[in-house]
């Protein structure tokens, strides 16, 4: 046998160690005779060796992650309710599909307000019950692959969407928030430069945190509250209950008070603007509040009264929402006009929410609220949430069966003599953890493996 | 010692020695095989983290007669890990920054390549990965769960779904891939 072409099958057999005894010779000899394929076939021998190496090395976690994990656990003990089943917004939608754009953003600060349509779609959400002391509790039997009945603190929102590393800090703790959690009175959360979060309220109001955003949670108390540090929001207000405005930035001169609408908030140092797509807010401390409108802009600096509104680029608000998360990590920020760079597609900012699961529902924009004193943060209260499942949208428990029954293999590799035919398709869906087998590629068990 | 199921049974009640624990024991191998699958220290760590809470959570369910904790652990984390390769919707990039397992840390594959003094078997180990990341996702993974982890084909079949024979047909093919690279691209001083 002089052909390299059967040599290198042998090569590659006897990497699978099916290789006979006849074979062996047989590739010895060629072996011997072509310094080519001994080349290779020692070049894939060190390639697999190197592979094996890795396989004899253990990562030690950072003690950071250690102790991340450590926090995590003991959160996660608390009771839970599970997020609910229904994609409320799509990820692709929330990514965006277009690319990110370096914006000019060339104040030192920024506040963006859209205000747009609201919706009135029917709850999506599972439902949590509120203990007296913040906490969840779970109806119905809470297994795990159960939907749990949970109804939520109409106040207070849970993190619905997280892409990328999004921080929770709690308590004095910081970790990484899974998607799904319900947030408490004081939280802070933080997006990094390549994260995006979208904080969603039980009556679909919803808040989403471009890059680089850190928000505080209110209690409630007076309203749905949220308190830009930095970054931009972009929000979207169903019709609040008479007297419960959503608050942004209660008792700040960046006060927003919000009835019913959608609004970008961006903030950079002490400066925020605002801009608004529909609607009409109250933007500015009370007495020295102005009522932006749709179309029309404003900013506010410390100490002083916010800025007459003037018209704006409707088209152009919140054009990060349209960008790609992953995309490179942005600068942040907005033209000095205030506005942001548009999508590539010229898209305007969503005005409908497209997770809506019906036909979304026009509400009338919401007037303005005289601005009541500002609250400050209350106490952090525990989670209430479901830090859930953490992966794909099924999340069915571990097959019971599910710890691995093959323990022992007789079978390694043996069964290749001949490579058989691949009746197998690749794995499309994501795999719930600990399941046997994951989902079924479509392969069924070779028979051509001789 | 106290053993796995008892360890497991403790951390999922809120024992926190415990968690940390049962953490310290079964980490650093799930960990290496994470940093491998997806080419991110970062992304490993939490999927690590996602996968423990996740057998905590079921723990209820863990029958240590039909496997070994780690066994189970592993798993959980591959199908996680293969969730967030999906939910990035891209395969890992092999660049100098791609992080090699070596000698209980981390260290980028950049600076390995450059370090001469570095031990032989991390070099080969860096290079071996910075090879498979060529592949096609569904080849190198399956070369890391067989080569890496050293699993036979029964278990890889479990892993991903399929039969062992199909297994056996899917590593044959990576391995024919990997044959194909080598002779292409792979230094003499590997």
């Amino acid at each position: 046998m002089s052909d390299c072409k059967t040599a290198q099958e042998l090569i590659a057999r006897r990497s699978l160690a099916s290789l006979e005894a006849l074979d062996e010779s047989i590739l010895s000899a060629h072996l011997a005779a072509c310094p080519a394929c001994q080349r290779r076939a020692e070049r894939l021998a060190r390639t697999l060796r190197g592979l094996g190496e890795l396989g004899q090395t253990e990562v030690r976690p950072r003690p950071e992650a250690r102790s991340r994990f450590l926090a995590a656990a003991a959160e996660a003990r608390r009771p839970t309710g599970r997020r609910s089943s229904r994609a409320l917004i799509s990820r692709r939608h929330f990514l965006g599909v277009g690319r990110w754009r370096r914006p000019a953003f060339g104040y030192a600060a920024q506040g963006l307000v859209a205000a747009g349509l609201l919706l009135a779609a029917g709850l999506g959400l599972a439902h949590l019950r509120q203990k007296p002391d913040g906490r969840a509790a779970v109806s119905g039997q809470g297994g795990p692959n159960e939907p749990l009945a949970v109804k939520p603190d109409p106040e207070l929102p849970r993190v619905e969407v997280a892409s990328g590393t999004v921080m929770l800090e709690r308590a004095g703790r910081s970790i990484k928030v899974p998607e799904g959690t319900l947030l408490a009175a004081a939280d802070r959360l933080i997006t990094d430069a390549r994260a995006r979060t979208l904080l969603r309220y039980p009556d679909r109001s919803f808040a989403e945190m471009n890059r680089n955003t850190a928000v505080i949670i209110g209690d409630g108390a007076g309203g749905k509250q949220l308190s830009l540090e930095r970054g931009e929001l972009f929000v979207k207000a169903a019709k609040q209950p008479a007297g419960r405005p959503m608050t942004l930035n209660p008792g700040r001169a960046d006060q927003v008070l919000v009835v019913g609408t959608a609004f970008e908030l961006a903030r950079r140092d002490d400066r925020t603007r605002l801009r608004m797509i529909e609607g009409q807010v109250a933007f500015g401390p009370e007495a020295r509040s102005v009522v932006v409108n749709a179309g029309q802009a404003s900013s506010v600096e410390p100490g002083a009264a916010p800025a007459a509104p003037e018209p704006c680029e409707i088209s152009t608000i919140a054009a990060w929402r349209h960008e790609d998360v992953a995309a490179s990590t942005p600068a942040g920020g907005t033209k000095p006009d205030g506005s942001s760079p548009a999508s590539p597609e010229g898209v305007a900012p969503v005005v409908v929410d497209p997770a809506a699961p019906t036909a979304p529902t026009a509400v009338a924009p919401g007037k303005v609220v005289v601005p009541g004193p500002g609250t400050g943060l209350p106490t952090p209260t525990p989670v209430t949430g479901d830090p859930d499942p953490p992966a794909g949208p099924k999340q069915p428990g571990p097959d019971p069966a599910s710890p691995d029954k093959d323990k022992k293999d007789g079978n390694d590799g043996k069964d290749t003599k001949k490579p058989p035919e691949d009746r197998g398709r690749p794995v499309t869906k994501p795999t719930p953890p600990g399941k046997i087998g994951g989902p079924g590629p479509g392969g069924k068990p070779d028979k051509g493996g001789k | 010692m106290p053993d796995e199921a008892e360890l497991l049974s403790r951390a999922a009640a809120g024992d926190g020695p415990a968690a940390g624990e049962i953490y310290d024991r079964l980490a650093p191998p799930v960990l290496r095989f994470l940093v491998a699958m997806l080419g991110d220290e970062q992304a490993a760590e939490d999927v690590l983290q996602e996968s423990f809470l996740y057998l905590f959570r079921n723990a209820d369910r863990y029958d240590p007669g039909q496997s070994a904790l780690g066994t189970w652990l592993r798993r959980i984390a591959f199908n996680l890990a293969n969730n967030e390769l999906r939910r990035r919707r891209r395969r890992p990039t092999v660049s100098l920054d791609t992080p090699v397992p070596a000698d209980g840390t981390v260290r980028r594959l950049g600076e390995l390549l450059a370090d001469k003094s570095a031990p032989p078997e991390q070099r080969r180990g860096a290079l071996a990965l910075e090879l498979i990341g060529r592949l096609e996702e569904k080849d190198r993974q399956i070369l890391i769960l067989r080569y890496v982890e050293g699993l036979p084909p029964r278990e890889i079949g479990g892993l991903l779904g399929i039969g062992p024979k199909t297994a056996s047909m899917r590593l044959w093919r990576a391995l024919k891939a990997l044959q194909s690279q080598v002779r292409r691209d792979s230094p003499d001083s590997l």
